[in-house]
């Protein structure tokens, strides 16, 4: 059942072929099996237009890793702000450009993907975390357009982690 | 007088090795463990528990810096001279870990020169134990140690700037809220509301200040998903706000009630990994390792202990 793949089209006009069982996670493609009899395999590559390729390849991969979470689905609820929770695979997942972290954050929240949405925004809050204003806008490539009498002191917090 | 102590003739010492490739000698962990050991120093649980070794343990990392804070901030007069040099060891190694792995880079500059300004103050020496030579090596390793990390915190600034196509400020606002969601301390979103015009309007939102509020000051118990149960802390605040005007539930400015509640009670700290107390035997371990209960039939029970209880156990 694993073995089936089904074809999906990218924003750049490239074809990527997925596992049924990761692409049936995904909510559009979700929407189209509702619509359509489960056992009738759509003929024609289904759009995802709102992704790249290369995004779409990195998101294979976490999908590919993660398969048995899927099976085991912890109570998330607590784990809200916990910030021990990004395991070392992820941490080297989300070891590469702001760019792409960024894309894999919309396509995450496209295909309706909590854990990944999740995953990518606690990375990028990591990177935020203990910064002052002046260090994120350069980590960031961020513009400043406030006038200068909106800019107070930044707030350094003793008690912080 | 006969020498009484190892000689030739005894069993030659033990030496381990350690992750680093140097010697050390086997830290005796069944010791110094138990609280009814009075005589366990600060210096001989740090050991037992494995404290230098475990700061490489990013789960371990925050639990451990929250430990030497307390201690760096409240009780630098009770330390032995074997006990700063045990902190220095920590201290040294968590610097090394934070350079390697480039996180928490500005918590080591606060807990530097946080304890750089405890012994400064400490002169002349009234309730500081040690002498002025000790004083002196202190003060110079500290000031080194401070070096070093300004150095290497403006290279890595650098090197993360990148003209990327999706930049931060080009993203979705929906996606912007989610990230800023995820940072847990009201400083940081503050700091966040400062950069940008955009940012700033994201930073705004009530919604994001009640969950941050909830989550702090929020009920304990688990059942709490509920929008209703706001916990002793709120409901106080609440409650004492009304007597003074009429309170409209929709317009509370949770991001004042977060600011005045963290005055009040300290922000709720949330660890990886905490180090357990067993209930029946009063050992101290991690809590991913095991303990040698001499209670093995009975079944097991630990408690977590937070920082400062640790702290207060062991001074």
């Amino acid at each position: 059942m694993a073995e089936d793949k089904i074809k999906v089209a990218t924003s750049d006009g490239g074809i990527l072929e997925v596992d049924l069982y990761i692409a049936k996670q995904w909510q559009p493609v979700k929407l189209i099996y509702e619509v359509l009899d489960s056992t009738n395999v759509p003929e024609n590559p289904i759009d995802l237009d709102a992704i790249s390729t290369e995004t779409l390849k990195k998101i294979i991969e976490w999908s590919n890793h993660h398969k048995q979470d899927e099976a085991d689905s912890a109570d998330n609820s607590e784990n809200d702000r916990n910030h021990g929770e990004i395991s070392p695979w992820d941490k080297t997942f989300f070891n590469i450009k702001q760019e792409m972290i960024f894309e894999i954050i919309v396509a995450a929240d496209h295909l309706g993907m909590t854990e990944l949405l999740d995953m990518g925004c606690k990375t990028v809050a990591n990177m935020i975390k203990g910064k002052t204003p002046e260090e994120v806008r350069q980590t960031f490539n961020i513009p400043n357009d406030l006038p200068p009498l909106q800019t107070a002191q930044p707030i350094t917090s003793n008690e912080n982690q | 007088m006969p020498f009484i102590g190892r000689d030739w003739r005894a069993n030659g010492e033990q030496w381990t090795k350690t992750e680093l490739g140097s010697w050390q000698r086997p830290k005796p962990i069944s010791l110094s463990n138990s609280l009814t050991n009075l005589n366990a120093s600060l210096s001989d649980i740090l050991n037992a528990l494995d404290i230098v070794n475990s700061v490489s343990n990013i789960r371990r990392f925050n639990y451990v810096a929250k430990v030497v804070q307390i201690l760096l901030k409240e009780k630098l007069s009770e330390l032995s001279g074997n006990a700063q040099r045990c902190l220095f060891q920590i201290i040294e190694r968590m610097i090394d870990t934070a350079l390697k792995t480039g996180d928490n880079i500005p918590l080591m500059q606060r807990i530097v020169t946080q304890f750089h300004n405890s012994i400064e103050a400490a002169y002349p020496f009234y309730y500081y134990i040690g002498s002025s030579q000790l004083w002196q090596q202190h003060i110079e390793k500290l000031t080194h140690m401070k070096e070093k990390m300004k150095h290497i915190r403006v290279n890595r600034i650098k090197t993360d700037e990148d003209n990327s196509k999706i930049k931060f400020d080009y993203l979705p606002v929906e996606m912007q809220r989610e990230i800023v969601r995820r940072l847990d301390s009201g400083a940081d979103i503050a700091n966040v509301g400062m950069i940008n015009s955009n940012l700033y309007r994201v930073t705004q939102e009530l919604l994001l200040w009640r969950q941050l509020c909830l989550h702090h000051f929020g009920d304990e118990t688990k059942n709490s998903n509920q929008a209703t149960v706001f916990g002793e802390k709120i409901s106080g605040f609440l409650r004492r706000q009304n007597k003074n005007m009429n309170l409209d539930m929709d317009n509370v400015d949770w991001k004042k009630i977060y600011f005045v509640l963290k005055r009040q009670y300290g922000l709720r700290d949330v660890y990886a990994e905490m180090i357990h107390q067993c209930q029946l035997c009063k050992y101290l371990y991690w809590q991913d390792a095991d303990h040698p209960c001499p209670y093995e039939k009975l079944s097991s029970s630990s408690k977590p202990i937070t920082p400062r209880k640790l702290v207060i156990m062991l001074i």
